[in-house]
């Protein structure tokens, strides 16, 4: 190395904005390239006197944007109405108005990374040195100096005209920068810390995987409690507070809650005079009543019957897919047929009952589907059950075209 | 082409900025017409049955809150111009201010609604009187579907207390945009930086009074259209719409007199920006306030709340998706550029396309409680139909263009007497040599 280090950079120092400001334009009409300024603070207007072309980072941006509109969209109908079609409470599978907050997170968090790091980029930074920082006069470009260096390396650089054209430019000061040769790598500890880190993060997503792939009889670990153990009471559970010990409170003796008058037998219980199931609805038979019961049959039904009622809803589509892994075999129980011959053999009070009280693993749904909707459902099944054992010749002639194409 | 240090001419007077008769000579014309729109349509709605009466109503308020959704708008840009004591609005702060001045005129322009309901008038405002056969039901009239719960908001919705409110809201408004300009033309005068901290201070208690009349005064104008539905954002939904619309008729205005007229070396395309920045920023935030008083109404599926939205899912102009597209989708992506509010002229047609769709949005809020009033005066299917599918006749154009003459004669009015430059505001140097980054 020579006792003289190679000038890498010319500094010029200023000492107001204004001052800055003339002589960036000086060198900007010198027609220099390679060049840049410093302040301790944002100089308005120093783009148009460097003749800084308009970045083109918004336009990145605006692309990232809207890579993030179509990744939220495109995410959300992909899980939610194409690769695990879920019905639930017969609302649409795929929906523009809830899908879209997550819409605008998404692009905004694209827009705001997109923003950073191609700021970063565009600046080529980060930067670990800056031989301007050689300079000891250069600490004042935080302070109260205002500095313009001019980089050697620019094709129409020349020493004695660069100097010339900054001296006359009312520059305070002028130096010469020296290439120093410090160490421009990144310290060892940095990078290794760094490698470190890296995989320490792999270690979270290895438990994970260990835990999907594995079957353990320990019970779940609870790390956020307030939802897993809530202060209310649950369905049956013993409380101290009252003298029968019960959290849930029965009725009064001898009352009725107001719209829980059940009088009719036929209607609430599907029974008739004698206690027998009843053979048909105690429902008027409306078109209406038939769509009600649709409705009801695709919001409760469908998830373990099938839209069809062949017992091959989502549900029970998964239990068959998920039948050979350890723990599920010979547990399941597939959902009734109801088109089955047996089902369709029965009255319909019967079915009534099944869908108040539940049946062996089918819940009661009493709870939950009022009396009149109960029928309606059971009209629906009677639809189905016609349905599954129809031929050509229940087709209307003129629409047989139509079903065999 | 960088302005480093602007000198500011020693020769500014107000005379030099004063419109006068250029200005003045619209305001007769504008004032006869708009009064004579008014009145054809009154006469035509007045001397009919209760449907063409609400027709007229309707009409009227829809103009009338679209005005003064302007006013309340240009009054609150300045309140926050000289709170944050921003530099770079000064040259374009006083046309704001004078647009305020027409509060005034909209007093005036409320006392036929105020009067209609203390006369307990119900074709608009069902609450103005609860014993009427046609809201209570009787005579051949159904009544009002949400009669019961609108019975329970009568300590609030009614008439005395309406009047009440009607007086404090343009009693402050007057008050504030008073002090307001005249304070700054008496700097106009005598040139003291005193008045500026002056305003800075006292505009800072000004703003939550803005606040809570503008919101109340949303409530009691346009929500209370039907008293059944209540949704707690309405006040900053109507907000944002009138702060939009006030910007864009901002940078018509600065435009115009920027760069052609008497403003001409003092505003130029950086002020252009930041009133297209504005613009912009409250594009987004009406898509973002209105989408969130939709979405949550949506979810919770609701049916006292649903109903206001399901009535304007009958009406193919009035559909939620479409004033999204119009009010927010296409203003977002038309604005979205540097280089878009920085050419001369494109803010314009910005500027005019916002004004245009906040009207519709107005005509969203109040023409589909026509319906409902139709529907409680057993009115034809066609009738209702034919407003459902097309609410612009005779009587909306009338009252739109009545309504919109007159808020031109009063700021026309404002222009030919005052300067339209705070031309010895301290903060002017900063206002004239500012870049956008």
């Amino acid at each position: 190395m020579d006792n003289q280090p190679e000038t890498l950079s010319l500094l010029a120092e200023y000492e107001t904005a204004e001052e800055l400001l003339a002589a960036a334009e000086r060198v900007r009409d010198g027609g220099y390239k390679k060049w840049d300024t410093h302040s301790p603070f944002p100089v308005h207007g120093i783009d148009d006197a460097m003749g800084i072309k308009p970045t083109i980072l918004p336009w990145i941006v605006l692309m990232a944007a809207a890579a993030g509109t179509v990744t939220a969209l495109g995410l959300q109908w992909f899980t939610n109405a194409y690769d695990y079609p879920f019905k639930v409470s017969g609302k649409p599978l795929f929906a523009w108005v809830p899908a879209f907050p997550v819409t605008f997170e998404l692009t905004v968090l694209f827009a705001g990374i997109t923003t950073l790091l191609g700021m970063l980029a565009l600046n080529r930074l980060p930067r670990l040195h800056n031989p301007l920082f050689d300079v000891p006069r250069f600490d004042r470009a935080t302070q109260d100096r205002f500095f313009l260096s001019l980089d050697a390396t620019d094709p129409l650089y020349n020493e004695s005209s660069a100097k010339a054209l900054l001296a006359g430019s009312g520059a305070h000061a002028i130096e010469e920068v020296p290439d120093l040769g410090a160490d421009h790598k990144l310290p060892t500890w940095m990078w290794q810390t760094a490698v470190v880190g890296v995989f320490v993060t792999f270690v979270p997503l290895g438990l994970i995987v260990k835990a999907r792939f594995n079957i353990t009889d320990k019970p779940a670990v609870h790390i956020l409690t307030d939802m897993d153990y809530q202060a209310s009471y649950r369905y049956g559970e013993h409380v101290p507070l009252f003298a029968d010990g019960r959290a849930m409170r029965p009725q009064v003796d001898g009352t009725v809650a107001r719209g829980d008058l059940q009088a009719d037998d036929a209607m609430h219980l599907g029974i008739d005079d004698q206690g027998l199931p009843l053979a048909t609805l105690p429902m008027e038979v409306t078109p209406e009543l038939m769509a009600r019961g649709q409705e009801r049959y695709d919001i409760f039904c469908t998830p373990c019957h099938g839209e069809l009622g062949l017992g091959d809803g989502m549900v029970a589509r998964r239990a068959a897919a998920n039948r050979g892994e350890a723990g599920m075999a010979g547990q399941w129980i597939a959902p009734t047929n109801i088109t089955d011959s047996v089902i369709a053999g029965q009255a319909d009070g019967e079915l009534y009952s099944v869908i108040k009280n539940g049946i062996r693993t089918m819940p009661a749904y009493g709870d939950q589907i009022p009396a009149a909707d109960r029928w309606a459902i059971v009209l629906y099944m009677r639809a189905l059950q016609r349905a599954a054992t129809s031929t050509m010749a229940d087709v209307p002639a003129d629409q047989r075209g139509a079903l065999n194409q | 082409m960088s302005q480093h240090s602007v000198t500011i001419p020693t020769d500014l007077s107000a005379d030099k900025f004063t419109l006068g008769s250029t200005a003045g000579r619209l305001v007769g014309g504008l004032t006869i017409t708009g009064v004579l729109a008014l009145v054809v349509a009154a006469a035509l709605g007045l001397g009919g049955d209760i449907v063409s009466a609400s027709r007229f109503w309707h009409a009227y308020l829809a103009g009338y809150m679209f005005i003064a959704s302007i006013a309340l708008g240009a009054m609150i840009f300045v309140l926050l111009q000289n709170v944050t004591s921003a530099g770079w609005s000064v040259t374009v702060r006083r046309i704001a201010e004078l647009i305020t001045q027409t509060f005034p005129l909209l007093g005036l322009l409320a006392i036929p609604l105020v009067t209609a309901v203390m006369l307990g008038q119900t074709e608009m405002f069902y609450w103005a009187d609860t014993n009427s056969d046609f809201v209570k039901g009787g005579e051949g009239f159904e009544g009002y579907h949400a009669y019961g719960l609108m019975m329970g908001k009568t300590g609030y919705l009614n008439p005395t207390f309406f009047l009440i409110r009607m007086v404090i809201y343009f009693f402050a408004w007057i008050l504030i945009s008073r002090w307001a300009l005249n304070t700054s033309l008496e700097q106009d005068r005598t040139g003291d930086p005193k008045l500026t901290n002056r305003l800075k201070k006292l505009s800072a208690p000004a703003i939550p009074v803005m606040a809570l009349t503008l919101t109340f005064f949303a409530f009691d104008l346009l929500m209370s259209l039907e008293p059944a539905w209540f949704s707690t954002i309405f006040g900053v939904y109507y907000f944002a719409g009138g702060f939009g619309a006030f910007m864009a008729l901002l940078g018509i205005l600065s435009y115009k007199f920027g760069e052609e007229g008497i403003l001409k070396g003092f505003v130029r395309d950086e002020h252009y920006h930041d009133i297209g920045k504005l613009t912009f920023a409250f594009v987004m935030f009406w898509g973002y306030i209105a989408f969130s008083q939709y979405i949550l109404i949506w979810y919770a599926n609701i049916p006292e709340e649903t109903e206001w939205y399901l009535e304007r899912a009958h009406m193919p102009w009035a559909r939620v998706e479409l004033l999204f597209i119009v009010k927010f989708v296409l203003p977002f992506l038309g604005l979205m550029s540097r280089h878009m509010k920085r050419v001369p002229g494109r803010l314009i047609i910005f500027g005019s396309w916002m004004l245009f769709v906040h009207l519709w949005d107005i005509f969203f809020l109040v023409m589909p409680s026509h319906v409902t009033t139709m529907k409680m005066a057993n009115a034809s299917e066609e009738l209702i139909h034919s407003f459902e599918v097309f609410p612009v006749g005779i009587q909306e154009l009338l009252c739109v263009v009545g309504m919109i003459a007159l808020f031109a004669a009063g700021i026309a009015r404002q222009f030919s007497k005052h300067s339209l430059l705070a031309f010895r505001d301290p903060r002017m140097t900063e206002s004239l040599s500012f870049h956008n980054p």
